[in-house]
């Protein structure tokens, strides 16, 4: 899936996703406020299942993430435990990494710097 | 997008800033807008600008446009319960030393101090409270009026 729009001079969304043996790889760039959370939220849970479980989440490029985007992390890693696969996340924001600490959703979900080391993590 | 001086959008709102936070009333630019996600993005949009011409670094801007959202999400969805029939005030004044920002909807208001710490264990993964406690986290002050359906918000630019 590609997609990537500006509007009302919202900041650009853009997400595209790659498989990995059993996990998607997914690369959101730009950010994730509240004309893109739903939409976000509804993509994620599209991906997990019993033969595709794993999830990294490569947020790189992501400049930006509100309260519903993290509440659809946090839906994402539930649905991926309960298919017996996990969610993982890669960034090296300083403010996304801030804002993960914060919430402690860095207690539910693994972040490291690159998604490659979130793919070695998930091997 | 208007300026109105006294309507049904008032019910709970102060249109004075808490002790403290700097700025007199007449410094206040105020907007009422419909009570919708993307009439609010304007109001938000004018905020963000006005930290960028006074000198707001980046990280603080994250920050307020954080709380801000999560301020004007509230305020659509739960205080005015997505009724398009009602209005959202915004009122802001924007110094090189500091961002004061008011946000208030028609809604019966609530109880922020009931609202549960969403980072405790057993919180964690449930949506619930989290917007409420990103404002507190990322803003200098943040105040409910009496009726709960009025906060102020301040961030000092340090």
């Amino acid at each position: 899936m590609d997609a990537s729009r500006e509007s009302l001079g919202a900041a650009t969304y853009a997400v595209s996703t790659r498989l990995e043996g059993a996990t998607h790889v997914v690369s959101v760039t730009g950010s994730i406020q509240w004309e893109h959370a739903d939409e976000f939220q509804d993509y994620l849970p599209t991906l997990i299942n019993a033969e595709t479980p794993n999830l990294v989440l490569d947020f790189s490029a992501l400049k930006f993430i509100n309260s519903s985007g993290l509440s659809a992390l946090l839906a994402a890693h539930r649905q991926a435990r309960e298919h017996g696969g996990e969610l993982r996340l890669a960034t090296k924001q300083g403010d996304i990494i801030r804002l993960l600490h914060i919430t402690r959703v860095d207690a539910l979900i693994q972040v490291h710097e690159t998604p490659e080391d979130a793919l070695a993590a998930i091997a | 997008m208007r300026s109105r001086p006294s309507d049904s959008a008032d019910i709970g709102v102060s249109h004075h800033p808490p002790s403290g936070f700097g700025v007199r009333p007449q410094e206040l630019t105020r907007l009422v807008a419909p009570n919708t996600l993307r009439a609010a993005k304007e109001p938000e949009e004018r905020i963000l600008t006005a930290l960028r011409n006074n000198g707001f670094r980046d990280e603080i801007i994250f920050g307020v446009k954080l709380a801000l959202e999560e301020a004007l999400t509230n305020a659509v969805k739960h205080g005015n319960r997505g009724d398009a029939s009602k209005h959202i005030t915004v009122s802001y004044a924007v110094t090189p030393e500091r961002a004061v920002i008011m946000v208030a909807d028609e809604g019966p208001g609530f109880a922020p101090d009931c609202v549960p710490d969403p980072t405790l264990d057993e919180n964690l993964e449930r949506p619930c409270g989290r917007g409420l406690m990103l404002m507190r986290a990322y803003m200098t002050r943040v105040e409910y009026s009496e009726t709960g359906n009025c906060v102020w918000m301040l961030r000092e630019n340090r």
